[in-house]
């Protein structure tokens, strides 16, 4: 379980996060949703430590984040998978050696056992006869599920993706939701899914949190949110007319 | 105000590139990729410059000094010690900025607008330690043979050329270039191909590692680190000769 408490970020004059508290549960779905410009991303580095909250809490399993030693922080970040917007798969190296990296920087695991795991991982994802390609070889939805064979590959307690449906194709969107939630519960791992897709938000919400304009506006899961009457959100859920329509028919 | 702020960062940057490697032995296959990479790759171009670079020093050597009035080794003489003290150290450094400190700080600037640099580092990885140490290692430790090569290249042009254009008997050459010959210039001349190996590669490695926004701003830093580093070894070259030389 991921806990954050009262974080505030500024960067200069302008407040991007603001006073932001929430639990991010093992073994679900925890979404971060938001339009652009919410402040999601930055919640997120706040998360992994990529940027230091101004103010704020950030406990892994009750351990605060930024009371840890280095050592302390490298051996969390182990435990920790990120799938990255754009992929961020090394670009110099095949898909095979993108997801043997970490095995071969922290395992003493023999060249055989990292090849086992890597067949695994890709297989997990459902992707074959693609280890001896490199990344601007694939294709945007093979780029993710490279991605998250790589975020699997040292079996992580936490994943992260950010916006894992960006630049896809519905059907392939979807794919690649239902392979995060699978691996969630298989592996009952705390998952953080930052998205503004309502489609994913519907598909496997189970903790949601909404930001607007760098603030928590709402909390809750997919049953939950089909029926706030909260102005901001409803706002980012209906922005279009489309929807707008079959929530009139609904009601 | 802003050079201090830069080379307070620089500091802190590179009190991050040398912690301890996560494992050697990928630290050290890491290592001879990038002398691959980084150093036997410049050969070509390091071959080229010196040659002629030796070649146009002799020819314009000798035609100062055809009065008669000066002895023609002086021609070899003033080759050795122009190539070993000034040219072949601090010239092909000028043109290795330009070659290789351009494509670090372009590779790091791309794989840090590319989130690479963070998958890195959300790995528990000390990013700057794992990309921009191998390299730093790896040219101070291959550019001393380069100058070397360098020096002899240079040497062998200016023999080509004033032989080869009559100003000069092989002998005369010879002479020249074994007159009171000093080891410590060699040394001098190490010691200025091993800090400016380092600075070749840890001031570009410095801003392609720090770039924030897109492909705009990486092109902005491999220029910005061409011109930085370029001052830096001119600076440097004044100090280590007054330092080392006086």
């Amino acid at each position: 379980m991921i806990e954050v408490r009262n974080i505030k970020k500024s960067f200069g004059e302008k407040t991007v996060l603001e006073d932001i508290s929430f639990r991010f549960q093992k073994g679900k779905n925890n979404l971060v949703i938001g339009a652009s410009g919410s402040g999601k991303t930055t919640i997120t580095k706040c998360i992994v430590g990529l940027q230091k909250p101004d103010f704020g809490v950030v406990e892994y399993d009750g351990q605060s984040f930024w009371d840890m030693t280095r050592k302390e922080k490298a051996e969390l970040r182990q435990s920790i998978g990120f799938l990255f917007q754009g992929g961020a798969l090394f670009d110099s190296m095949t898909v095979e050696e993108n997801i043997k990296f970490a095995l071969r920087v922290f395992s003493n695991k023999t060249d055989k056992e990292m090849s086992d795991r890597v067949d695994f991982c890709l297989d997990r994802v459902n992707l074959h006869g693609v280890k001896t390609l490199f990344p601007d070889e694939l294709s945007g939805g093979m780029k993710k599920r490279v991605g998250i064979a790589r975020a699997i590959s040292m079996k992580p307690k936490y994943l992260f993706c950010d916006e894992p449906n960006s630049g896809l194709d519905p059907q392939t969107s979807i794919l690649i939701d239902q392979l995060i939630s699978e691996i969630t519960y298989e592996y009952d791992i705390t998952t953080i899914v930052i998205t503004h897709d309502m489609n994913s938000v519907l598909e496997i919400g189970d903790n949601i949190m909404f930001l607007h304009q760098g603030e928590k506006y709402w909390d809750g899961n997919k049953i939950e949110i089909l029926n706030t009457e909260n102005k901001e959100l409803t706002d980012f859920i209906y922005a279009s007319n489309f929807m707008k329509s079959i929530r009139e028919k609904a009601k | 105000m802003k050079f201090l702020y830069s080379l307070g960062a620089y500091t802190i940057f590179l009190n991050k590139v040398f912690s301890k490697p996560e494992k050697w032995k990928m630290f050290r296959q890491n290592v001879l990729d990038e002398m691959i990479n980084l150093g036997v790759s410049s050969l070509p171009i390091v071959a080229i410059i010196s040659f002629f670079m030796g070649a146009v020093i002799t020819i314009q050597t000798a035609s100062n000094t055809d009065g008669g009035l000066i002895p023609l080794y002086t021609v070899g003489f003033a080759v050795r010690e122009s190539v070993i003290l000034e040219f072949s150290p601090t010239i092909v450094a000028l043109i290795l900025v330009g070659k290789i400190g351009s494509s670090i700080s372009s590779e790091l600037g791309a794989m840090r607008v590319t989130e690479q640099i963070d998958a890195i580092e959300i790995m528990g990885i000390n990013s700057a330690s794992f990309l921009v140490q191998p390299k730093i290692i790896a040219l101070v430790l291959l550019n001393p043979f380069l100058i070397t090569l360098s020096i002899f290249l240079s040497i062998g042009g200016g023999f080509i050329a004033g032989v080869g254009t009559g100003a000069m008997t092989p002998y005369d050459y010879e002479y020249g270039i074994q007159y009171d010959f000093e080891p410590f210039d060699y040394a001098y001349s190490m010691i200025k191909s091993v800090v400016f190996a380092f600075v070749i590669t840890s001031v570009p490695a410095f801003f392609g590692y720090n770039v924030q926004g897109g492909s705009v701003q990486v092109a902005k830093a491999s220029t910005k680190s061409v011109v930085q580093s370029s001052i830096v070894i001119l600076a440097l070259n004044y100090l280590l000769t007054q330092l080392l030389l006086l």
